[in-house]
């Protein structure tokens, strides 16, 4: 990459006390996945909060926080994955059609239901008129997200980016998951300023992401990230903090290991949150750290963060 | 070294104008649309509001794919029926440095409505599997075999425009050599009263702009192209059907569902989009407009239009009243429509079309003619969340 | 009237969501869009639920909805002159 890309600001949302963390030392493990909700009248002008479901603060929330941790007062542009995207609303609408037999509806659940809603109220928020995605995938879908970026902040007019994750936990979603058999699902919002130019209090510098698709075996796996780590010129001793979703201390054992969906739970989006627990380490160790996610078959993805 | 040009070099489509990119064809050089009052949505509206509605039942379509009885939802269906059609057109050979980019914007929702009473109670669920945006992509990709990169992108109805960008990038990026870009939305209850919420549904057939024009016409679609780079086309000896020349996403951070009225958010993404090809406005031979038929976007749209016209008087139409508004496939079959019109050299007529808009000057095109150059062609898609994108098309002597 | 009034501003309040606002808060003479409350075109969306479901009336012409939803006193005219 021409440009180095810093992480100037981190906001997360979560299970846990994230909101303002400045490491991950205080994260416990969980068995219920809710969100720690801040009073939102602190950060939202009730205005603008009289038309925001839940998903909509968790998101102008962290990404006020990102921001101003970064200084800066707007983005260029705007990278938004959700998985599910706006649920409540759009359960909400659904009810509201089936209870009303299809008659007169209130507009605003469906308005709110798009997937871009979040990214388009950002866009309002800090009149950001660049690019404006939003990456709904089941798997790596924040990785997708932060891939485009880094390919954006590589051209010469791109200095600064807003990329974010989240999604949200609703009654409906709980109970479809626990009927499909999935146990600790979570939810959470993680937000990150993006940018060329690196600050006083910076979190860490994006050095590479990758992918490896269908892999059999862990020795396929260890290969991959042994791989994945000498194109990039680090020694695979170097790094001595894996974050990651599942453990894979058998495939590759640094110093420490923290299984991130510990803290999280499990939702499409939550290697968003996992970043933003690397980012943490490495600031707080001042050592590269490695994130290495799964999808639900046999796909990893990797991103290294270097200080 | 310089960016290597990105070439659409197959194309497969499915809508209520037909199963395959030859009867789009032909319907668009005839003004036949394909608008109609629905045959399979369940809905109390049924007979109230017009639509662009494939003329297949969800049965039919599981038998013309050839899948076993299942539980499907018809966006997924009509995916990879567009997505088998554009592979088999070109005798695609599959490998791992192809990717698939796919949008919508309400995904498996025609079942997830269906059955969410049933979902809350444990029932029927393998339907909900099927909700996620993404679980459609998926679908696709595993039955076409494709195994590396895949991603749904959902920015309402520029979705599928911006699935092209991106997949343009990642082919510059070297992320992959080819990428499967498109997008689809099939009709469901939720877009119906969604729409109908908004008050923006026209109980007839749409005028796209019509000073009289009352709303637009949901449609659904599946539409899908190949891009590479024009290398990787010639080498695999497959027509190019043009360039894409140009292209540009942005934000109009006006209002959540309205566009700004002077159409600053059209104008910019239409501005970017030349200033990425390195063309003016005046080199274009035709616009393919959003023009949905609503009050504001063809307000918004045409103010924009015109100050980026000026004084020249470049062809446009919408296209939308031949299909319905796609939503999610908009992009996506409004960029198959233009590729046929670079490559049959025709402008399509802009249908129900006859009082000019009081606001502005320009009006347009009303028949279908055919012409002598066709060179560059500009397609708009504008989105909810002031989503906006540009695509530029530019012919290429194969 | 008085008491159409009140009610209609709580309704208001309501399905907007507008949390931070009493009924107290609302002058009925004000308006309701552009400066006084500062609603847009989904909050007159709404509006035209509520007139429809708690008060089954619909506009006969969209052109009303300017005169109508003007300011809550408007609306009351409105409910007022057209109760069933």
């Amino acid at each position: 990459m021409k440009k180095d890309i810093f992480i100037t600001g981190l906001g997360m949302i979560s299970p846990q006390d994230s909101l303002k963390a400045e490491n991950s030392n205080g994260f416990v493990k969980l068995k219920d996945f809710h969100c720690m909700e801040p009073d939102y009248k602190e950060f939202i002008p009730p205005s603008k909060a009289r038309r925001m479901s839940r998903i909509l603060k968790f998101s102008y929330v962290s990404a006020k926080i990102a921001l101003e941790q970064s200084g800066l007062e707007k983005p260029q542009m705007i990278n938004v994955a959700t998985g599910l995207g706006c649920l409540k609303d759009t359960s909400l609408f659904l009810q509201d059609i089936i209870l009303s037999n299809e008659s007169v509806l209130k507009p605003t659940p469906f308005i709110n239901s798009t997937h871009n809603t979040i990214a388009g109220l950002l866009a309002i928020t800090y009149q950001t008129k660049g690019q404006n995605f939003t990456f709904s995938h089941t798997e790596f879908n924040f990785e997708h997200a932060l891939l485009d970026s880094m390919i954006r902040m590589q051209e010469d007019n791109i200095s600064d980016i807003l990329l974010g994750g989240v999604d949200e936990l609703t009654e409906e979603t709980a109970l479809i998951k626990k009927n499909l058999q999935m146990q600790n699902q979570g939810e959470g919002a993680a937000f990150f300023v993006l940018s060329e130019n690196q600050t006083k209090d910076y979190y860490a510098q994006i050095t590479a992401l990758g992918f490896a698709y269908e892999l059999d075996t862990e020795a396929e796996l260890n290969q991959a990230v042994m791989s994945f780590l000498k194109t990039e010129g680090v020694d695979p001793e170097e790094i001595d903090i894996l974050v990651s979703d599942k453990d894979l201390s058998a495939v590759f054992s640094p110093e420490k290991q923290i299984i991130y969906t510990d803290f999280c739970g499990d939702y499409m989006t939550a290697s968003s949150f996992g970043l933003g627990v690397a980012a943490l380490e490495v600031k707080y160790h001042q050592t590269p750290v490695l994130m290495i996610n799964q999808n639900n078959k046999n796909s990893y993805s990797f991103v290294l963060l270097g200080k | 070294m310089a960016e290597q040009r990105i070439v659409v070099s197959g194309m497969g489509v499915v809508s209520a104008l037909g199963n395959h990119v030859q009867a789009h064809l032909d319907a668009l050089r005839t003004a036949k649309h394909g608008i109609s009052m629905t045959n399979y949505l369940e809905t109390i509206h049924k007979d109230r509001f017009p639509v662009g509605e494939i003329k297949h039942s969800n049965q039919e379509l599981i038998a013309l794919l050839n899948l076993p009885e299942g539980a499907y939802s018809r966006t997924e269906l009509l995916g990879l029926f567009a997505v088998r059609q554009l592979l088999d057109s070109v005798n695609y050979e599959m490998d791992n440095r192809t990717g698939l980019i796919s949008a919508t914007t309400v995904g498996g929702m025609d079942q997830s409505e269906h059955f969410f009473e049933d979902y809350l109670k444990g029932l029927n669920l393998d339907y909900a599997r099927r909700h996620p945006l993404g679980e459609s992509t998926e679908f696709m990709a595993s039955q076409v075999g494709i195994k590396a990169f895949r991603t749904t992108l959902s920015t309402a109805c520029s979705s599928s425009a911006n699935a092209m960008i991106l997949g343009a990038r990642l082919i510059h990026q070297g992320v992959l050599d080819k990428v499967i870009v498109g997008g689809v939305d099939a009709l469901s209850k939720f877009t119906v009263n969604g729409f109908n919420s908004l008050m923006i549904l026209d109980k007839e057939h749409c005028k796209p702009f019509d000073n009289e024009r009352q709303g637009l016409n949901l449609g659904e679609a599946a539409a899908f192209l190949l891009i590479e780079t024009e290398e990787s086309a010639r080498k695999a000896g497959r027509k190019i059907w043009s360039e894409l020349k140009g292209y540009a996403n942005t934000n109009d951070a006006y209002h959540q569902t309205a566009s700004s009225p002077e159409g600053d958010g059209a104008f910019d993404a239409m501005n970017q989009a030349l200033q990425k090809a390195g063309l003016q406005m005046s080199d274009m031979d035709y616009v393919n407009a959003h023009g949905t038929g609503t009050a504001n976007n063809d307000l918004a749209e045409s103010r924009a239009l015109q100050r980026l016209f000026g004084d020249d008087k470049i062809p446009f139409s919408s296209t939308k009243a031949y299909t319905g508004h796609t939503l999610g496939a908009a992009g996506a079959i409004e960029a198959v429509i233009s590729n046929l019109c670079i490559n049959h050299k025709f402008i399509p007529a802009s249908l129900n079309c006859k009082n000019p808009m009081e606001e502005v000057d320009i009006f347009p095109e009303t028949t279908m003619i055919e012409v002598e150059k066709m060179d560059y062609i500009l397609s708009n898609s504008f989105g909810f969340g002031g989503n906006n994108s540009a695509l530029i098309f530019s012919s290429v002597k194969n | 009237m008085d008491e159409l009034i009140q009610k209609l501003k709580g309704e208001i309040i309501e399905v907007l969501n507008l949390e931070d606002i009493e009924p107290d808060d609302i002058d009925e003479k004000d308006s309701l869009f552009n400066d006084g409350l500062g609603l847009d075109s989904i909050d007159a969306l709404e509006l035209i639920v509520l007139l429809d479901r708690n008060y089954d009336l619909r506009l006969e012409k969209d052109e009303e909805g300017i005169k109508v939803f003007y300011s809550v006193e408007s609306m009351a005219k409105y409910i007022t002159a057209h109760k069933k």
